[in-house]
């Protein structure tokens, strides 16, 4: 069965090149270009995964994830932050809330992304 | 014939009578009195002489006398005698002879010779009297003049004395001595005297004298110089004298001494002098305290004194701003009851963490920032110093500094780089990605355009680093770079860093080896700092070294240092480079156009390094490979 993701991503470049990427690699892909949009997208379709961006419009991409946390779903759904900050107090806050990887965005391909994805939605196949 | 008969009765009678006076006179006198024929033998003793000796008048008779005469002093009155039966006049002998105790007595022995009416002497008559107290009293006194004269010497005391009467000046030896002079060297005199005393000196002495003199006064006293005479060494000394006056008050005698006080003045100059230097001292001393005060007071910072139970001795009048107390009424009181201190997350700082009690307890200056539990709370950089008295701790000087300020311009800064990061490294990631797409299927491009696509990869790659580098520099210099503090396994970082290497080693087809000590435990430290220095050291090794080389990395525990060491077989640094690899945006000739690079990889290295209070050296061969060796103390 096919998983489903969520990428939050206010850059509409690099929402385009991640959307496309995993949508070639076999995943359902929903897009959110804000924070608002990104909860409501999320509490919507019920992904099994969001990629969450840090710098977005207005909201930022940690006191949405503080929100989401507060959802009985959204308390325990998998986020892996993909920003192009890499301050580590960032990093830090983030780890608290709960995340499962922070990955800068000029570090990694995007391979590695899928990569990433694919071991923490399918743990026992690693 | 009867009148003649009476005569003859009359002048017997009276011959008679002056006899038995003598005798009497002999038996009662206290002096031993011993009439001898003329040759010395004894014909009459007394009964004084008797008792003297405490034997009879018989064991005297003829010579025997001299049985209790010392035997040394024989042979003199042997002596004496001859020269008395020679020269037949009086004559005195001392000698010593044993009293009836058995002690020897010094006797003085006064002969007078009794002649015939032809001038022959028929007896002698004597006179023995005891002086041996009297010896004695003389012994006495010669030792006490002898006492005198040494004491005087020690003292430097010399003493004076002027009879007006007869006008006869005596000095004692100490004088002359004092003077210059050898003692008793020649007749004292006024003029002598005067010419001793420095010729600034002179009139002021001589008035003294004459004036005390004319005033009738009981005496004078004056301090003056002298030169002395065989030295020419000029002295002070202290005269004082003492007139001695007739009925009618007219001065007959004056008696004085002189006292050498030239070190007694010397010392008491240098005790003047020292007094001098300790007022000036104290002096600078209370200017340096009123400074000091002025400070404390003035400075924009709040100062609190504590003593080493953390009870508020001091604080200045900033204190009062910031925590809106009255100073006067928080003295005595614990600095931990009246300052509360909470961090950032509204969390209580409990008291064993107070900056304060930190400072005490561990004897180390203690700096952090801490939020003030208040109305309105705000942030206070505390600086926290023990008062070390001793090798003990007797209390603590903290500084605290409004915070608000400096906190919100941090904040404006850090939030300037991260913008400036996100908005570099956007592009950047777009354009890396979309490479990355492109080379997804080769088979569309040919070999030329593989070969464009590659280099705009590389490039981009540059870029990235560059770009990460730059922002990491800036958070440097502006102070805002963020480290983590937290327990971590050196190793299992290491472990990550040479992950994300794995591909460009084996592209690179370099062999990699990694020692390290097993018994390295996870301990607390700013780990990414420690993640910076293995990533940009490793990261390097593997860009320096050609194709088919090696890299080694050994991590060892060493006393209390943590090692890291990275070797390489690459191309090395030249020796002119080496000291300065580590400054900004410097690159070695051997690299510069090359190697891709920055400049500020080892920049950011060394940076990390010391926020760890570390140490980092190289050691490197050009074309033979690089050592690089951080040493880092395991407690930060």
């Amino acid at each position: 069965m096919k998983k489903q993701i969520l990428i939050i991503e206010d850059e509409q470049v690099l929402l385009e090149l991640l959307s496309d990427k995993f949508k070639d690699s076999g995943f359902i892909v929903s897009e959110a270009t804000s924070a608002e949009d990104g909860i409501k997208k999320a509490l919507q379709n019920l992904p099994d995964l969001i990629l969450l961006d840090i710098l977005l419009p207005k909201m930022n991409g940690l006191t949405m994830l503080k929100k989401l946390r507060q959802d009985p779903w959204g308390e325990t759904v998998p986020v892996i932050i993909l920003s192009n900050l890499s301050d580590q107090k960032k990093v830090s806050e983030a780890i608290e809330i709960g995340v499962y990887d922070f990955l800068v965005k000029s570090e990694v391909k995007l391979a590695d992304i899928v990569k990433q994805v694919s071991e923490v939605l399918q743990p026992e196949d690693h | 014939m009867k009148s003649l008969n009476t005569k003859l009765t009359k002048s017997e009678e009276a011959l008679r009578r002056s006899e038995e006076r003598f005798r009497r006179l002999i038996e009662v006198s206290s002096e031993a009195i011993w009439v001898t024929d003329a040759s010395g033998g004894i014909i009459e003793d007394s009964l004084s002489w008797r008792i003297f000796t405490g034997r009879k008048y018989k064991d005297f008779l003829g010579w025997n006398w001299l049985s209790a005469v010392h035997a040394d002093d024989r042979n003199l009155l042997k002596k004496v005698w001859r020269h008395r039966l020679k020269t037949k006049t009086p004559s005195r002998v001392e000698f010593r002879q044993l009293n009836a105790k058995g002690e020897y007595r010094i006797i003085k022995s006064t002969a007078v010779p009794i002649f015939d009416g032809n001038g022959k002497v028929l007896e002698w008559i004597g006179m023995n009297q005891d002086i041996t107290e009297l010896k004695q009293a003389e012994e006495a006194l010669r030792e006490n003049e002898r006492l005198l004269k040494r004491s005087q010497e020690i003292a430097q005391l010399g003493s004076w004395e002027l009879d007006l009467l007869n006008n006869k000046l005596t000095w004692s030896d100490e004088a002359y001595r004092i003077f210059g002079l050898k003692p008793q060297e020649f007749k004292a005199t006024y003029e002598a005297f005067l010419k001793t005393v420095h010729p600034d000196d002179r009139e002021k002495v001589n008035l003294a004298y004459t004036e005390s003199l004319r005033k009738k006064l009981d005496g004078y006293e004056i301090i003056h110089r002298i030169i002395r005479k065989n030295t020419s060494e000029i002295r002070i000394v202290h005269e004082k004298c003492e007139h001695i006056k007739n009925k009618s008050g007219t001065v007959i005698k004056s008696i004085g001494m002189t006292h050498d006080i030239t070190e007694l003045k010397k010392a008491e100059e240098q005790l003047t002098n020292y007094a001098q230097k300790l007022e000036l001292l104290n002096n600078s001393l209370e200017e340096m305290l009123a400074k000091q005060e002025a400070l404390f007071e003035s400075i924009g910072d709040g100062i609190i004194v504590v003593d080493k139970y953390g009870v508020i001795i001091k604080a200045n009048r900033k204190t009062e701003d910031l925590f809106g107390w009255n100073v006067q009424k928080i003295l005595g009181k614990s600095i931990f009851k009246q300052v509360e201190l909470e961090d950032e997350q509204d969390n209580l700082i409990p008291s064993e963490l107070h900056p304060t009690l930190l400072a005490l307890n561990t004897a180390q200056v203690v700096r952090g920032v801490y939020f003030l539990v208040k109305k309105d709370k705000f942030p206070l950089l505390i600086t926290s110093s023990p008062v070390i008295l001793d090798n003990a701790i007797v209390g603590a000087i903290s500084v605290y500094r409004d915070y608000s300020q400096q906190l919100a311009i941090n904040q404006a800064k850090d939030e300037f780089v991260s913008l400036a990061s996100h908005e570099l490294r956007t592009p950047l990631s777009a354009v890396a990605w979309s490479l990355e797409r492109l080379f997804e299927d080769q088979n569309l491009y040919s070999n030329s355009q593989k070969k464009s696509l590659d280099k705009i990869y590389k490039q981009t790659q540059n870029m990235i680093e560059l770009t990460s580098n730059l922002l990491t520099t800036t958070k440097i210099e502006l102070g805002v770079h963020s480290y983590t503090h937290e327990k971590i396994d050196p190793i299992e970082i290491a472990s990550n860093v040479i992950e994300n290497l794995k591909d460009r080693i084996k592209d690179k087809k370099i062999k990699f080896n990694f020692f390290f000590d097993k018994d390295i435990k996870p301990y607390k430290t700013y780990s990414n700092a420690i993640y910076i220095i293995l990533r940009n050291l490793l990261s390097n090794a593997v860009k320096f070294t050609s194709s088919g080389g090696w890299i080694r990395l050994k991590i060892q525990k060493l006393d209390d240092k943590l090692i890291l060491q990275v070797t390489d077989s690459g191309i090395g640094i030249p020796r002119s480079a080496q000291e300065k690899i580590f400054q900004k945006i410097y690159r070695a000739n051997n690299v510069k156009n090359r190697v891709e690079g920055t400049g500020l990889g080892l920049y950011i290295t060394k940076a990390m390094v010391n926020y760890l209070k570390g140490n980092i050296i190289v050691e490197s061969k050009v074309n033979k490979g690089s050592t690089f060796m951080v040493m880092l103390p395991f407690a930060v």
